[in-house]
């Protein structure tokens, strides 16, 4: 196969709690109940998770828009683009915390609203916690080969839709190594996962230039997004 | 030749191996298709099974892994099936070997998430495995190898549409992640229960790892199963060579692995990813010496659900018995409202409460009982872990929720009438589960044991007609009171014993009744439930939170061995020390925020304020034990800190989750206010309006709608929450049967506004005097009014404040 998928499960950091009040729009300075609240359900949920990422490499060629990931993938996306610039190689990923953490917010949701939006909050942190480690394991492995790491890039970000998922998927064979699927509305289940690519090239990547900046200062909806850092 | 399963009864049967690989080393190219190989390279695809046949495989599965009514159209499908079952059918002629070989239909997942985590809907997935099984059995397949599935539910689905499509022998496998459990979260011994329950005629375990990682799950199969169980493991873990997926277990080490589970039991070996007919030949020799164990009948009863699976045996099974409105005023009012939040709550404390199983019962005359019992049964499934007993007497509910439960059900129930055994047994033949029979016939409960054990043998009798033998059947010796007859606990018990001892069974009962009409009942119920514990009772149907059966149960299981280190009695020993005050909470309560002032909560609208969930139960309890007027309670108090809450909430003076506090606490005193309602029926409140609430089709988030729905429950309207991913006919057709003056739809993907603005014109179309309101992640004013809403709600409480304009 051109394409060999490997699976592997992550051991995950602690969590922050700063990003799970913002995920739960708890304002600027939280209270110290709901802090507890948070830590609380932290504890009794880490049982339910497992990080699980099944992940893909291949050689990356742009010709904006247009991206060829091996033989495998052929995309259009202005920002895609952007983002891999100087890219040779990318990594195409999959990653979840399990369907147990839909039950439990499917249950807490319908008993406690505060908990269900604490626990989707803590989700949340865990999810891009585990695309965390996994990258930078990735970026790690990347550097003894003269590569460097760009931050990862999702379907749905920029003008890379969200249909992009689905090729995605099908090509990490994501259901079966690690039991993530799409729905009609391009839904991920479990909800708590994400699909991604990472670009590896000769150059470090530089903040500065604008094109590469990750995170908020990079997003076209800074202005008005209600859970900017 | 001889037929399949007469084959297997007597010999062990080799399966074939891989066909990716063996594709593309034959030129299929990344991203095509192998299914359509069948169409385009039927000498290439016919030539893999030949070579799978003279390695010395007796069954090899046709090309249609992934043929169903998803990924093609009707016509190409019957086209691919047939083509590809006539490939295997080619093969049998061609290939050399005199053993017997078997053509088998294929069926994998169809790579869609059921509901309620995916948007598949069970009947359809039931359908789509349908059109292929028919399409296969015509045909001329020998036999179905349903594989691969790593969802409980879609296995259940396939295995359903195989029994109710076709004859033939059904061999059903899961995919087992490194944790031992399905994607989904099933057990091994869950997946076993349902799959025997349901009458396939092998099941096991392939793909996802290799033979010896695979082998602690093959071990568990081969405990509980009375079915022969196969064995198809991957050739040990891929790893890229020159470009190139390698598997790093040889044919030989492989073999090996395999023969080692196939002297300890397998009795249907094969290989998945990256094995190839070398490997398969490599199993056969490496089984040459061994003779196939005999498959020997487990007598475990075991219910399980799409996690868990519980056994009888030794430990006593407790079965919660709160869901059921049978005395319960405020439970009634929850059925006749849909508020299925209520019945999941006395669901979740039972499960705290240390309950098994929870009986699921929702039997009022004027409700729909079998569309309420099989949703009631979907919403617990969604949310809570534990096996169900589906608790009814008509039939129709039975099958409807038998047929949507994840795993297998324990039934209640069956009787000794023909009338009853006719209705109840095919049931449990065709879905599979544990039925609940209770010693009575057409003359009625017998006065003595004697009338009641015989009752018993006519039941095991007609059963095993079906095929459903005696694991399968728990008896209830019926409790009666002994206000009336004096002997009533002692014929009950004599029956439970001889039951037990002489057939062989299990038993359960419904312990509370024996002190029906008497006072301090609980002292009775749990020096009867001690007594009958002591004699051997298997399970009893009860009320977990009741002190003294929880002090009987854990104080039996001590004293009798069945606790070990009396680990399980020492935890609850705090909770039944008698006079024990409530626990109290961690200390003082957190500071709280600066904008509701630090005002301690000994008013109602203060604990309110201060999100103080107990504090405002009890305290709108004393209010209205102190002859306050309900109404009063909630205009006076509720509604005026929920106003100063949300107000502050407004100007960003508190957040988010204060005001789900605030709300939460509200809740629970308007849940106080209901059930002084329930018990006063003079005093009757009348709800601001209907308000008919849903997160739109395809989309399944439902936090913000359940905010929305507590915030408008809180101001007095009655909502009626029609749940995620809702077909817009359904909104109409609610929205109509309340002519409710307003509709709330919700919806966070951009994906899913679609969906909205179709709900929007239906409702236009067919129920013109609704507002809507929308709201969610994706909305803004201006895209609201685009897609025809009425107001844009950029938060709960705005939409609120929206429904008070309207209904002041």
């Amino acid at each position: 196969m051109s394409f060999p998928v490997r699976r592997i499960v992550l051991e995950l950091p602690p969590v922050s709690f700063r990003e799970v009040m913002r995920y739960a729009r708890a304002g600027g300075e939280p209270e110290e109940r709901f802090l507890q609240e948070a830590r609380s359900l932290a504890e009794e949920t880490a049982p339910l998770l497992t990080g699980r990422v099944c992940y893909g490499e291949t050689e990356v060629t742009l010709t904006p828009p247009a991206v060829k990931c091996g033989e495998a993938l052929s995309l259009e996306s202005q920002d895609l683009c952007r983002n891999l610039q100087g890219c040779v190689r990318v990594v195409l990923f999959a990653a979840t915390i399990g369907l147990e953490w839909d039950r439990r917010i499917a249950r807490e949701g319908r008993l406690s609203p505060l908990r269900g939006l604490l626990l989707q909050a803590l989700g949340a942190e865990r999810i891009e916690a585990l695309c965390d480690v996994f990258c930078q394991e990735r970026a790690e492995a990347m550097a003894s080969r003269g590569l460097y790491a760009r931050p990862r890039f999702s379907p749905g970000y920029g003008d890379l839709p969200l249909e992009t998922q689905r090729p995605l998927l099908q090509l990490l064979d994501a259901s079966r190594q690690i039991g993530v699927g799409l729905n009609q509305s391009l839904l991920m289940s479990p909800s708590k996962s994400v699909t991604a690519l990472q670009g590896f090239a000769p150059t470090p990547f530089c903040l500065r230039s604008g094109a590469n900046s990750s995170g908020c200062e990079g997003c076209a909806r800074r202005e008005t997004c209600l859970y900017r850092r | 030749m001889m037929p399949f399963l007469d084959f297997l009864k007597t010999h062990l049967v080799f399966l074939d191996g891989g066909m990716g690989t063996l594709l593309q080393a034959a030129g299929l190219q990344p991203g095509e298709s192998p299914m359509e190989w069948t169409l385009t390279h039927p000498r290439e695809v016919t030539e893999i099974h030949r070579r799978y046949f003279e390695a010395g495989a007796h069954v090899v599965s046709a090309n249609t892994f992934g043929a169903n009514l998803l990924h093609y159209s009707r016509e190409k499908l019957a086209a691919l099936v047939e083509t590809a079952v006539a490939h295997v059918q080619q093969a049998r002629e061609e290939a050399k070997g005199t053993q017997p070989k078997f053509v088998a239909l294929d069926v994998g997942p169809t790579g869609r998430l059921l509901k309620p985590y995916g948007d598949y809907d069970f009947r359809e997935a039931v359908e789509c495995f349908g059109e292929t099984i028919r399409l296969g059995a015509k045909a001329g397949a020998d036999l179905i190898f349903i594989e691969t599935m790593n969802d409980c539910y879609e296995t259940k689905a396939a295995l359903l549409a195989a029994k109710e499509n076709s004859s033939l022998p059904v061999l059903v496998s899961n995919a087992y992640g490194e944790d031992g459990k399905l994607m989904t979260g099933a057990s091994p011994a869950a997946m076993v229960a349902m799959l025997e329950g349901m009458g396939a005629d092998a099941i096991g375990v392939n793909c996802s790892l290799g033979p010896d990682a695979l082998a602690p799950v093959v071990e568990e199969y081969l405990a509980h199963a009375s079915v022969p169980v196969l064995f198809e493991p991957n050739a040990g873990m891929p790893h890229v060579e020159e470009g190139r997926t390698v598997y790093d277990i040889g044919p030989q080490a492989f073999a090996a692995s395999v023969a080692r589970l196939v002297a300890r039991g397998v009795r249907l070996a094969g290989g998945c990813c990256g094995t190839t007919p070398e490997y398969i030949r490599a199993v056969t020799e490496a089984c040459r010496t061994l003779s196939p164990i005999p498959v020997t009948p487990k007598e475990e009863t075991v219910v399980s659900s799409y996690a868990t699976a519980v056994s009888f045996d030794d430990v006593p099974v407790l079965i919660g018995e709160r869901i059921n409105p049978t005395g319960k005023k405020r439970f009634k009012q929850a059925l006749r409202e849909g508020d299925m939040g209520y019945l999941l709550q006395e669901g979740v404390r039972q499960q705290e409460m240390g309950a098994h199983i929870l009986d699921v019962n929702v039997g009022l005359p004027e409700i729909d009982e079998p569309s309420m019992l099989e949703r009631t049964v979907c919403e617990l499934q969604a949310v809570l872990p534990l096996p169900l007993q589906i608790d009814t007497s008509n039939p129709q509910a039975m099958e409807r929720a038998m047929r949507v439960y994840n795993g297998k059900p324990m039934v209640n129930s069956v009787n000794g009438t023909q009338e009853s055994m006719d209705a109840v047994f095919p049931l449990v033949r065709k879905y599979g589960g544990v039925v609940v029979a209770l010693t009575l016939d057409e003359k009625g409960i017998p006065q003595d044991a004697q009338g009641r054990v015989e009752i018993a043998r006519r039941i095991l009798q007609e059963a095993a007609k079906y095929g459903i033998s005696r694991k399968d059947l728990v008896f209830d010796t019926l409790t009666m009171t002994i206000s009336s007859e004096p002997q009533a606990g002692n014929v009950t018990l004599e029956a439970m014993e001889r039951i037990r001892r002489e057939l062989g069974c299990h038993t359960s009962l419904g312990v509370s009744n024996v002190s029906f009409g008497l006072p301090c009942r609980d002292v009775l119920n749990g020096a009867f439930f001690s007594l009958a514990l002591a004699r051997g009772l298997s399970a009893a149907i009860l009320n977990p939170h009741s002190l003294e059966m929880r002090k009987a149960f854990y104080a039996f299981r001590a004293l009798t061995g069945r606790d070990e280190n009396c680990l399980a009695y020492l935890r609850q020993a705090p909770a039944l020390a008698p006079d024990t005050p409530a626990a109290p909470g961690n200390g003082t309560p957190p500071p709280l925020s600066p904008a509701l002032g630090n005002a301690p909560g000994d008013s109602l609208g203060q604990a309110v304020k201060n999100g103080m969930k107990e504090q405002a139960a009890s305290l709108a309890k004393t209010l209205l034990k102190k002859g306050a007027p309900p109404m009063e309670v909630v205009q006076k108090e509720l509604i005026p800190a929920l106003d100063e809450v949300g107000v502050h909430f407004e100007k960003k003076q508190v957040f988010l989750p204060q005001l789900l506090m605030s709300a939460e606490a509200a809740k629970a005193a308007f849940e106080a206010v209901k059930t002084f309602l329930q018990e006063h029926p003079g005093q009757q409140s009348s709800p601001r309006g209907d308000f008919v609430l849903a997160t739109v089709h395809g989309d399944i988030h439902d936090i913000g709608k359940n905010i929305v729905r507590l915030l408008m429950e809180n101001y007095g309207f009655q909502v009626w929450d029609l749940g995620k991913d809702v077909p817009p006919e359904e909104i109409v057709e609610e929205t109509c049967r309340r002519h409710a003056p307003l509709v709330g739809l919700s919806a966070l993907m951009t994906t899913t506004v679609p969906a909205m603005e179709r709900t929007i014109q239906l409702l236009r179309e067919k129920a013109p005097w609704a507002k809507v309101v929308v709201g969610g992640a994706v909305l803004t004013e201006e895209y609201a009014r685009q897609i025809g809403a009425d107001f844009y709600a950029k938060d709960a409480m705005e939409t609120v404040r929206y429904a008070l304009g309207l209904n002041p």
